[in-house]
This record gives C-alpha cells, structure tokens and sequence, in this order.
C-alpha cells in the first residue's frame, strides 16, 4: 500500500556528505568576515580581579574586544529559573574553559595573537570536582544562590515506598558510579554572525533547534526575534550535545553587532569538549524491592549528578534518567530524588545516553533479583514491562507500545535461555531494556507547523522547521510528504529550519521530530490535497471524495484514465485564485501543566517507545578485556518511516551506549581540567572495536505518529550499555559498581572475586 | 582547530647539506612524516623550532643483503607493513601495523617511530590547557604534576617499532658532523623523560640494520590498548628467541609504555634461555617483567594495571614467539 513510507530510499544529504560537498558552518566565508577567538579561564574556579584589554585592542587587525563590560548582563538557563549563566563571565570564573573575553580580529592568527594581550589577574579560589564533596557543609560555594552546591532537586514520591518495602519477599541496595561521557560529534561547534546596517542579525551554526536558538539569542541581544534569522546548514552530529545556548553564538553576534561585519568563530576539538557540553557524571543509590513471584513492587533511587558550573537543561537532565526507568518497567510505588549539584566543571546536559550509572543500576537489579527469586532475566523482564494500556506512576498513558515484542526478538534471535547459564567460562549474555518517550511538555515551542506550496509546473516545496543533525530527519520528512502528495520524495524541494522562513517547530529535541514535525508536514500535505481534490472535482467532474492523488495525476478512484495532470490542477487553481497552499500544525497530546520540578506528573508525552538488546562477550580474563561476540538490539519505533534510517541509529546508539559506554568512553580529569579532551584521549569506538550487530524493527503502528512512527534510534542507545554490563557481569561472575567498566576495572573485578567469592 | 605556530622549512638536497643546517641552526628540528612534530606544535611545544625536511635525503627503501635487513630512516610504516618479511622477522610489520591507522601509517616513517617523543597526559595538551598550571619537567618547567615532588620527568615511550627493533638485535646508524656511526638501537634512548633519544640536535637517524635471524628464530609483539586502532601502547612486549636443539637459546625481552624507554628486561631472558618455556619460566619471566615496568599515571588505564600486564604481555608473546620459532627450525 505505501509506496514511500517503509521504504529504505537513498538520504538526500548522502552524496553531499560522502563527497564533501556538503557545507558545514566553518566552511562559510562571508564578504569583510572577520575571525573571533575567545580567551577563556585556566582555572576551575577563580575570582577576576583585573581584565585589561588595552593592549589587545591596538594590536593592528583586532576590530573588537568583548568582555562582560560590553554585554546587557542577560543570564541563560533553559527555564526562567534557572538562569544562572552570563555568556561572558563577569565576577568570577566557575570552570576551566570559561569564557572571559572574545577577539574579533582580520584573521584567525591575529585574534588568537591578541588574546595573548589581554591581562587578567585572578584570585584562585578553592574549587570543588565531584558532587558529593561538593554537598558537603564545608564546601566552596559556587553560586551564592545555591546552599550545599544543589542546583536541581527533582523529588517525586508516588505510593508509600516505605510501607511497600515491608510487603517486599526480596529487598536490596546497590550504588553505582560512573564518569562523564563527551559527545565528540566530528563538526566541533563553529558560528557564523552577521549584523547587517538594519540591525538584523542572521546565523549559522549546527544546532538542534533554530526557534529555541533565536529567541535566546534575541533575548540576550535585546532584540526582537524577528531581527534573528538561525539559518539551515548542515550539522555534523548533535547526540544532545547542541540542545540549548551556548556562549559561542552570543559572542559572535554581539562582535558582528559592534563591527558591522560577519565574524566566525570556530571552536577547536577542545573547545568543543570542554565549553559547549558533556554529559553528567553521577551517583546513584537505590533500592530495589520484590514480591516473590519477581514482579517489582517499589522502589527508591537517589541521585547525585555532576551538573558542572551551570544549569543548562538541568531539571530535564534530572528527570528523564528517572521517567525512562518508570515507562520501563512496572513499579506501584517509588520515591526519586534527583540532586543535580553545581561543581567546578564543565557544563553537563543532555546526552543521548542519560545516564549509565542510573539505567545499568536498574537491570543490575533485575538480574541479581532474578537470580534470588529464581528466575532468568528474560522472565523477569517480561513479567515486569511496561506495556500497552499502562499508567506510569507519574500519570503519563502508554497508548501503544509493544516492549514484550522486543524481549521476545532479542530473546529469541540471541537463543538467549538456552546460553543462559550453559556458557563456557569466561563467556557471557545479558539483556537490558528501555522505553523512551516522543517529546514532552515544552510549552509554546512544542510543536511544529509546516506548508507545503507547489510550483506552475507542479514542483512541491515543503517548508518545516525540521532539523537534521545527521539522524535523517529531513529524508522522514519528506518521505513523509511523499506518501501523502504521490509525489517522489526525489522531487520535493525542501525549506528547512531556517527561522525567517519556516513556522515554529520543537527541534531535534527529546526524540519528538517525526512524531511532530512529521505529523506537521502529513497534516500540510493532506490540505494541499484537499485544496488539489478540489479544483480537481470539476474538472473531472467527479465528486472530491473519489479522487487519488499519485505520480503527479488525479485520477478518479477505479477508473484510472479519467485524469488530470496535477500541473493542469495547480494552473487551473492559479488562473481561479486558488493559489494550492497546504498548512499542517501538531502538538503532541501532553500535559501542559506538567513542570519538571513543581508538577512532576501528568500526560509526560505523546507516545513511548521500547528498545530491547541482547549481547553476548567473551572476557579475556588476565587481561580484563572485553570482546563482543554479537549484539542483537530490537526497537519498537511505531513504523520505520526508512528502515535503514532506524536501522543507522540503531546501529549508531549501540555505538555510543553499549559499546563506547560500557567498555571505553570517560572524561578523565585533574583537578577540573580535562586531560582528554581529544580524539586520542577520549575512547569513541572506532571501525575495528564494533561487534557484529542484528537489528530487529518491531512496528506498533502509533495512533498519534505519522504513519504510525515514532521515536526511532534512541530506545537503542539507552537500553545496550545495561546487556552490556550485565553480559560482562555474567561472564566474570560479578557486577561492576563503576561506570565504564574498562579492562583495569574488570580485572580488578575478577580478582576481588577470586579473593572474596563475592557472587 | 588548532593553529600551527609560523616557522621556517628547509629542505635539504643530501644528508651532508641536512647535517650542516642542523649544525647551524640552534632550533633546528628534523621533520620526517610530521604526525608527531606537527601536532606538538600545534599545542605550542618548539614554537622557535626551524624544520629540516628529511624528504629530499634519499632515507627511503628497504635493502636486503645476506646478513642483514637495512631500512631507511625515512621508510614509511605502510611501506614497512607491505613487505614481505622473513619470517623470523614479521614482527617488524606487525609494529608497524599496531601503529595508528592507515592514514597515519601512510605519512610517518620508521625513523620518526623510532625518535617518537614520549609522551604524557600534562604535556600532550594545547598551550591553553597548560595555562592553568606551571610548566612541567618536560615543557622546560621544575616540576613533575604526575609524581608531585619528583625532580624526573616520567613522561613514557609508547613508540611500537623500539621495543621489536631492539629484541631483533637492530643497529641504528648515526650521521653527525664527524661521519656516521652504528650504535645499537637500545643506546638510541636515554631514559630521560625530557630528552629521551641520545642523538644530539646536530645528528641524524638515518638507517636501521636488522640482522637476518639464524634458523630456529621467532619473535612476536604484543600491544596493550584500549581500542583495536588508533592508541598508543599502555603496555608492550617484544619477545624475540632462537631455539636450538629444543631449548631457548637466547631470548630478548623489551617492555613499551612501562617505562621512559623501552626497557630490556635481562632477568626475563635470563629465565627463559637455557629452558624450554616451560610454565615455571615463563612465570619468571613475567614476574622480571612486573618487576622493570615503571608506569605512573600519566596514560590509559591504572598504573597498577599497566605494571600487571607487563607479566601477561611477555608470557603472551614469549610463546607466540616460540611456536613461530618452531616453525623456523628446521
């Protein structure tokens, strides 16, 4: 029946991508641009006692210094309670990397030359690194608001946890720890600025939401956001890392704004590492309790995560480690406190792995309750899953959601309860499993709008505000489009987020884009071909209802030679003043009055997705190395919009989650400076490290999705890092309490064991 | 990304010309595939440094003579690892091919490898990242930040092509203003952190000897790292042995990444010569290797680890190295 949605067609950006074509923000060049570069602190935490421009500002070529004297003083958070960050830092500096100041100079060596005039004298500041030393009574206090360091409190209570334990067959504590993980997208970020002489300001830069960037640009430039135009460029890789406002885009508009010229700031790798964002490092406790028959009956978990000197999207990072585990598996009573916690370090957001600490310590649990009570870790998971029907304890409906189909798939292609417990030594298989919601409440830009308008000859042009940060939202969208119009996605021209052309869209945030962008570019190509049917019922004088659209025809249904070329329609239209414009608006179906912190409950999002994966290892058991035999992952992504679309994210996610979280990826520090901030040091997997892997669609078909589609990819990287560190658990024995579980510290797990017979 | 600092290239046409601008200039650095140099100077390291490009030298090729391999010191290492070795002696490719990765093993030479600085995590940093504190040992400062209070510097050498070229027996021929000279290719290192080759500023690498191996040789490398590209060694091996009448005969037992250079390891050989590797001298051997590491906290993985490894790197390679061996003797 479909002729384009299912169908695994050729990305539109691939062939720009793999020959290079494809323009990325640091290869543009504007006529007059100038180069910025930023001076930025050394130290974690100190006070600015002096900043003295002077000798920068005559270098010969330097057109402009920016320190915190030259800005309004507006602060960034992502909610009006957490600002907490000035783009420029002002009193004091909180971290290494900071920005303290910013050249806008005739060429890149000049602006970096002139940062090397500019004198600062600080006063260092006692400085604290980690999240726990940093709640402590006696610790340097980072913000003056913020007593003990605590940024974010996230408290949800649901049920009576306390009682409930009491009714538990089965009760038991673990604590977990993990570092950061980085992003190491391959663009480091780059912008590009420019203040025309009517005080517009247009920008490039990669991004995960143009709408979201500009009104805080606009906010913090005191303009209007119609005088901020965020345009299209291609992005090369976001994983959460390019979610809200950084700095860089700030300063780059504000020098363009005392130049009148374009300047471009491109970031080095680590720049990027260190003064953009990184995901939280964390502690986590928690209690796990049991009824006999192995269904989970409550739960309490408290958190302590590494924010790093400012809020971010704080209260969002908090929670959804936390909202993830509720739509996993079923649990009547809980009790959650999330602490996010100021330190001297860099900024921590999102990431598309929240948390391993956190998802590893819930499918810890599963296994070691598993085994207590008797039964295997499919079993386990299968009586507990969220599923179809459900309410989670913090109200939000599962409308359709097919977990137990992706146990079954990964189960069974893995043969996983035949191997369990009948593998050779030193061989092991574990499972872990996720749900991740489509979107959630973020007020007026939650939604997204598009159009759809057609040439005199019939070419259609989609306008969406869709973002791609190398996902292929774009090709979602327009084969989205192409199902809906009968028209070869080949043949759609496509106007995407660009904020002075395309209606307000969510962005690429919290995996909402094809359930809203989509169902936003369907519901825009549905009325261009109700306005289509139209014109065309009288001129094939046959009623609206019985004509199809397909392979620029409209044809009457059943009789496919009484046609008319869609070209002789939109003309028609044109000559009559029916201009064929389609308008498509979504919002998800959630809870508006839902609040992060204040109102943690209500309807969370729209539609829920599932991921189940299975892994199979070998531990070499002198070295503590781990190999991946094989890696089965399953997802119910709704319906695959391009199965080999969802297959790439699935393959990706495994990538980033599994593999580079469990055996390779942390940032590596001393005191608060990062000693890996680059490719060498920081250990993304790389060709030769990726097991083989089996990927496994599993289609509910969404009542709300486009098509049916929802999320798609991310279920895949937050379920594989927890069968990854279960496999490894099972082969050698014992559980790994630290994050990630490297070959030093898996060896030092074999030892203990060997020592302590620890089970 | 990151800027390279302006200097100057010269190009000499003949090593005598290389060595009379080495001579003359105070900064003078030579510059073979630059995968390493350059880098460095794009984190601010020899920013007054002169580059002498050892490309117009002639240093590349591969001779073969009855007795000896001879490589030229500006021999890259793809060219290294396409070669079809003796089989006593595929273990110079197979460093080779632990290297990097391609794009990487295109551009650098054997030579480079060879005179590879060492490294450490307070050093290999961008100039802005070493702001923040007083300049170490190796960066021209008076402090260690890995070993606070130490006066040396313990920055590691993690080139893979030393430890291999030192258990083959390899000798390094040496160009300075007096005429050449063949040392062995162990007296190449100092074991200064700081300035950890033995040549002076005004001296070149030109060729390495390999001696062909008598029947009954074999040798293997091991390499510790945490991805299967890309990573510098957190702990090596080279094992090279010749097997006489069933036994050991000679053994020769290098450590990588443990140490300020490669280290010999004369109390591992000594356990495994005259033996027949048997578990109990294999044992010995690793525990000599535990013993010699030197690793602190300034790479990869725990120095604890690391040292640990040490042991299970050469009793790993000392047995591939003896079934290779075997099959050598004939």
């Amino acid at each position: 029946m479909s002729r384009y949605i299912g169908q695994s067609l050729p990305r539109r950006d691939a062939r720009l991508k793999a020959t290079g074509e494809a323009r990325f923000t640091a290869d543009l060049s504007l006529p007059f641009m100038l180069h910025a570069a930023v001076l930025r602190s050394p130290y974690p935490h100190a006070r600015i006692v002096r900043l003295d421009t002077s000798r920068a500002e005559r270098l010969p070529g330097v057109k402009a210094v920016l320190t915190a004297r030259d800005t309004s003083g507006v602060k960034w958070g992502v909610f009006r309670y957490t600002r907490d960050q000035e783009f420029l830092a002002r009193e004091k500096v909180r971290y290494v990397g900071e920005e303290v100041a910013a050249v806008a100079a005739e060429s890149e060596d000049i602006a970096r030359e002139a940062l090397e005039l500019i004198e600062v004298e600080y006063e260092i500041l006692p400085a604290v690194f980690d999240p726990l030393s940093a709640v402590a009574d006696d610790a340097p206090r980072i913000h003056d608001h913020a007593e003990r360091n605590i940024n974010i409190h996230v408290p949800i209570h649901v049920g009576d946890v306390d009682r409930a334990f009491d009714e538990c067959d089965y009760v038991h504590t673990e604590r977990t720890v993990s570092e950061e993980e980085s992003y190491f997208m391959t663009e480091p970020y780059a912008v590009l600025a420019h203040c025309d002489r009517q005080g517009t300001v247009e920008v490039w830069m990669p991004n995960a939401s143009p709408h979201t960037k500009a009104k805080g640009l606009a906010n913090a430039l005191g303009l209007p956001v119609s005088k901020v135009h965020v345009r299209h460029v291609s992005v090369g890789g976001a994983f959460g890392g390019r979610s809200d406002m950084f700095p860089g885009e700030y300063i780059a508009a504000r020098l363009s704004q005392m130049t009148q010229r374009p300047v471009k700031l491109v970031y080095t790798r680590e720049e990027n590492s260190i003064a953009v964002r990184q995901g939280h490092s964390m502690v986590v406790e928690s209690t796990f309790g049991f009824k006999r028959d192995g269904t989970l009956h409550a739960v309490d978990v408290t958190a302590y995560m590494d924010g790093g000197a400012y809020s971010s999207t704080g209260p969002i990072a908090t929670s959804v480690p936390f909202l993830c585990f509720e739509q996993t598996y079923r649990v009547p009573n809980v009790r959650y406190n999330g602490y996010r916690v100021y330190t001297n370090k860099p900024i921590r957001g999102m990431i598309r792995t929240h948390g391993r600490a956190w998802a590893c310590n819930v499918d810890m649990q599963l296994d070691l309750a598993a085994a207590a009570l008797g039964l295997d870790p499919v079993e386990i998971r299968r009586r507990n899953a969220v599923r179809t029907g459900d309410t989670t304890p913090t109200q939000s409906k599962i409308f359709k959601m097919d977990s137990l189909a992706t146990i079954k798939a990964v189960a069974e292609a893995s043969r996983f309860r035949e191997k369990w417990g009948k593998l050779p030594k030193w061989r092991g298989i574990g499972i872990g499993c996720v749900s991740v919601m489509s979107g959630f409440p973020m007020g007026i830009r939650g939604g997204s709008a598009a159009m759809v308008k057609f040439d005199e000859d019939a070419g259609v042009t989609v306008i969406s505000g869709v973002v791609d940060n190398g996902q292929g939202n774009e090709n979602v969208v327009l084969q989205i489009a192409a199902e809906a119009l009968g028209v070869a996605p080949g043949a759609i021209q496509l106007v995407a987020s660009d904020t002075e052309v395309t209606p307000i869209d969510q962005g690429a945030y919290s995996q909402a884009t094809t359930l809203c962008s989509g169902n936003a570019v369907r519901l825009a190509c549905e009325d261009a071909r109700r306005q289509i049917f139209e014109i065309a019922s009288d001129m094939l004088e046959a009623a609206e209802e019985d004509l199809e659209l397909e392979d620029g025809k409209v044809f009457v249904r059943g009789s496919p030679s009484r046609a008319v070329p869609l070209r002789n329609v939109i003309r028609m239209g044109l000559l009559k003043g029916k201009n064929v414009i389609g308008h498509g608006s979504f919002g998800p179906n959630v809870d508006q009055t839902r609040e992060w912190i204040k109102n943690p409950k209500g309807q969370l999002a729209a539609a829920f997705s599932y991921g189940s994966a299975v892994v199979e290892v070998e531990v070499d058991p002198e070295t503590g190395f781990v190999r991946v035999l094989d890696a089965w992952v399953a997802h119910d992504c709704g319906k695959a919009i391009n199965p080999k679309e969802v297959e790439g994210q699935m393959e990706g996610g495994l990538a980033m989650g599994g593999h580079g979280g469990i055996l390779l990826e942390a940032c590596k520090w001393h005191e608060g400076a990062n000693l890996n901030p680059d490719f060498l040091g920081y250990k993304v997997p790389l060709a030769p490290d990726m097991p083989p892997i089996h990927p496994f669609i599993v289609e509910s078909e969404d009542p709300f999705g486009p098509f049916g589609a929802k999320e798609g990819g991310l279920s895949i990287s937050m379920c594989t890092a927890q069968a990854y560190s279960n496999a490894i658990a099972n082969a050698i024995g014992t559980h790994i309490r630290e994050f990630p579980h490297t070959p030093d510290r898996v060896l030092e797990a074999i030892e203990k064991r060997a020592v302590t017979g620890d089970p | 990304m990151l800027r390279l600092p302006h200097f100057a290239v010269h190009r000499p046409g003949s090593v005598a010309e290389g060595l009379q601008i080495l001579a003359a200039a105070p900064h003078a650095r030579p510059l073979a595939g630059g995968t390493d140099l350059l880098v460095a100077m794009k984190h601010g390291h020899h920013t007054d440094a002169d580059l002498v490009s050892l490309a117009g030298l002639g240093l590349s090729g591969i001779e073969r003579s009855d007795s000896t391999l001879t490589v030229g010191a500006g021999t890259s290492l793809w060219d290294l690892m396409r070669r079809a070795w003796p089989d006593a002696l595929g273990v110079v490719a197979e460093a080779a091919r632990a290297v990097a990765a391609p794009p990487l093993q295109s551009r650098a030479t054997v030579g480079g490898n060879v005179c590879l600085d060492t490294r450490c995590w307070f050093f290999n940093q961008s100039a802005f990242w070493r702001s923040g504190r007083p300049a170490c040992l190796k960066a021209g400062g008076d402090r260690c930040h890995v070993v606070p209070g130490g006066s040396d510097c313990h920055a590691v050498s993690q080139a893979d092509l030393p430890p291999v070229l030192i258990a083959c027996g390899a000798q390094a021929e040496i160009a300075g203003a007096d005429g050449s000279r063949d040392v062995p290719v162990e007296g190449l290192f100092s074991g200064d952190g700081r300035r950890p080759h033995t040549l002076s500023s005004a001296e070149l690498l030109l060729r390495l000897r390999i001696p062909l191996p008598p029947p009954g040789a074999g040798a293997a490398y091991e390499k510790l790292r945490m991805r299967r590209a890309l990573d510098f060694a957190a702990a090596s091996a080279a094992v090279y042995l010749e097997r006489r009448d069933g036994g050991c005969a000679r053994a020769r037992v290098v450590l990588g990444g443990l140490g300020t250079k490669p280290l010999r390891v004369p109390e591992a050989e000594a356990a495994l010569e005259g033996t027949e590797l048997d578990p109990r001298a294999l044992a010995e051997a690793a525990e000599a290797a535990v013993a010699a590491a030197r690793p602190v906290k300034n790479t990869d993985l725990t120095p604890a680890y690391r040292r640990k490894m040490a042991g299970v790197l050469v009793r790993r390679a000392a047995l591939r190295a003896w079934t290779r061996a075997a099959g050598e003797e004939s």
